[in-house]
């Protein structure tokens, strides 16, 4: 068999664009390309297969533009390699460009049904940065196998395979809902692991997802808070009550009253910013007040895990 | 050998640098001044809770092979600190029984602290079998025992002796001179672990003599965050009923309300039993220590002291 080809002209109607084989690519769109093929009517070759109709190893998208734009044929390399060998040089080609999560997946799942082995697998996710262990080559197959629009999520979102990894403890009906809600949400990675790890929690805890609990939530902090109070109450309780005392002091903007986010230390911080002899004199009278009232007596009462109003 | 023989993943390795060691503790917390003797690292009883699942990156287990060189390290320790009784044990990284019927470490263990009269040994397990060594055994070492409801053994211990079983086992420790400690570590938080804690402090009252339990420690369910996640995944319903927050040393723990309410219960419970149990917490904040016990202990040599005041108590000038 010959491996390298030669730099030919090739009939598009010749090749087979609905032929995914070797294509790791995603989405499948891309506007930019389109438009700069549109533009320039140049195409980079393009890898082919041998074969009777010819199948793309590299350059798929590249080759529908062309027939969009009514091109006749492309610049390819036809190589004659076994499949496997092909596959290899699908991913190779694309590596140069760099990989989002979703073409990684792709890359590792088709590695896995052409029956490369472990070891090779291995050394590919390694250079892709994902480790090498069987949860992530696991986890690689089920975004694979995704509906687009979730793999899209993630590609537009840029999240990590750790992140991806909460959507799929989930179930498929769950995972579906899940990422309508979070459709049009301004999203960091953080802030979506943080709420998903309190949508599992809550999971475990209640046998089921509490949806009807955070669904008409505008933000995903705010549909944290909402499932904050679900899973852990009492926290929530403290939070609200100190909070709520907070309010009551009314302190400047330049005065500040912290306690650790969990209650867990006994103790609370006092900060004062002043830029002026006024600023630290109403600093002091409003804290002399508060000391008055016992307000400090509550907070430390907080921190001591007593609530009052839960 | 069998296949089925946890023997086919452990490895003997050449023992490097401190092998005994001081508990790490964690700032702000108690620490009880535990010698940790890392002899052997990995466990084959894989609970589910268990720290060593993210903590160790092989699921290989590792068992140094020198057991002298072991000895002198613990010798030096020992040296070191003339007015302290030290308390050693081969729990931390490893359970202490698990494997020792196949690789017989702790023989020349037990025989060294018996000769040595100057510290104490402790084997702290969840594997109750101890015949291998009852010809060895003296007074220098302590059998103990982590004990849990049933309920918890079966869900998140599988591989661990029944809750009779390790009773059992305390018992003949007993029986043959022994002190014995216990370790209600991790306590879970469920619904209804109120009751089941208080039978099984019953269970223990009813089986073994209180009056030989050397020391008994309290520890809250605690993990890093790692093992959070790994929890999740599980599904593990019965580790989640509490609230968790995330403590100063990086780590998961019931939120302080929860971890003191369980405390008290199962403190209140074993005093009943007898009122002159020795009860610690086990990596708990000086407040925890007010509001369980009544105690001020504010600082790590506070609770040392409380030790050795205890150790000379039962061995009188023995020791």
């Amino acid at each position: 068999m010959k491996e390298h080809g030669d730099l030919v002209y090739v009939d598009i109607s010749d090749v087979d664009l609905t032929d995914n084989t070797y294509t790791i690519s995603f989405p499948h769109d891309d506007p930019r390309l389109e438009w700069y093929i549109g533009k320039t009517r140049l195409i980079t070759p393009v890898l082919l297969l041998a074969g009777k109709p010819l199948k793309v190893i590299d350059g798929l998208r590249r080759i529908r533009y062309a027939s969009k734009l009514e091109l006749e044929a492309v610049p390819a390399y036809v190589l004659s390699v076994e499949p496997y060998r092909a596959l290899m040089i699908a991913i190779l080609a694309n590596i140069a460009r760099g990989l989002n999560i979703v073409e990684k997946a792709h890359a590792i799942a088709k590695m896995c049904e052409f029956g490369f082995s472990d070891d090779e697998i291995f050394e590919l996710m390694g250079f892709f940065g994902l480790g090498r262990s069987q949860k992530i080559k696991s986890l690689c197959i089920k975004i694979a196998s995704e509906e687009e629009t979730i793999k899209f999520y993630f590609c537009q979102n840029s999240l990590s395979m750790k992140t991806i990894g909460y959507f799929f403890d989930l179930t498929e009906e769950s995972r579906k809902k899940l990422l309508n809600f979070l459709q049009n949400k301004k999203i960091t990675e953080s802030s979506l692991r943080e709420f998903l790890e309190l949508v599992l929690l809550a999971e475990v805890k209640f046998g089921d997802i509490p949806f009807s609990t955070f669904e008409q939530a505008q933000t995903i902090d705010e549909a944290k808070f909402l499932l904050k109070k679900e899973v852990s109450p009492s926290i929530s309780a403290l939070c609200t009550e100190f909070f709520g005392i907070l309010g009551m002091i009314k302190l400047p903007n330049t005065t500040k009253i912290k306690v650790d986010p969990f209650f867990e230390k006994e103790e609370m911080e006092i900060s004062i910013l002043a830029k002026s002899v006024e600023d630290v004199d109403l600093a002091l009278k409003k804290l002399q007040v508060a000391l008055g009232r016992g307000y400090f007596e509550k907070i430390f009462a907080l921190t001591q895990g007593k609530i009052s109003r839960a | 050998m069998k296949k089925s023989s946890p023997l086919h993943r452990v490895r003997l390795v050449e023992p490097k640098g401190h092998i005994v060691r001081d508990c790490p503790g964690t700032k702000n917390h108690i620490c009880c001044g535990l010698k940790i003797i890392d002899m052997i690292e990995g466990c084959v009883l894989f609970c589910s809770y268990c720290v060593l699942r993210t903590y160790l990156n092989s699921s290989e287990i590792k068992a140094v092979n020198d057991i002298r060189y072991i000895i002198s390290q613990i010798d030096a320790e020992i040296e070191n600190e003339p007015n302290q009784v030290m308390r050693f044990c081969t729990g931390e990284l490893s359970d202490s029984l698990a494997l020792d019927r196949i690789l017989r470490l702790n023989v020349p263990l037990i025989e060294f602290f018996g000769t040595r009269r100057r510290a104490i040994l402790e084997l702290k397990s969840k594997w109750a079998y101890i015949d291998h060594l009852l010809p060895y055994l003296n007074r220098y070492t302590v059998i103990s025992f982590s004990v849990a409801p049933e309920k918890i053994i079966k869900n998140e211990e599988k591989r661990t002796s029944p809750l009779r079983k390790r009773l059992l086992a305390l018992k003949k420790a007993i029986d043959v001179g022994l002190y014995v400690g216990l370790h209600f570590d991790p306590i879970i938080i469920y619904p209804g672990f109120e009751k089941d804690y208080g039978a099984l402090i019953d269970d223990i009252a009813r089986t073994i003599d209180l009056k030989r339990v050397i020391w008994v420690s309290l520890g809250a369910l605690r993990f890093p965050r790692s093992l959070f996640r790994v929890l999740l995944e599980e599904k593990r319903k019965n580790l989640f009923f509490g609230e968790f927050i995330l403590g100063e040393d990086g780590k998961m723990r019931y939120l302080k309300a929860q971890r003191i309410n369980a405390y008290k219960h199962i403190y209140e419970c074993l005093k009943e039993k007898d009122s002159d149990l020795f009860i610690y917490l086990c990596m708990e904040r000086p407040f925890v220590w007010k509001s369980v016990t009544g105690e001020d202990i504010t600082k790590n040599a506070d609770l040392i002291c409380k030790f050795d005041e205890r150790v000379r108590s039962f061995y009188g000038g023995e020791i």
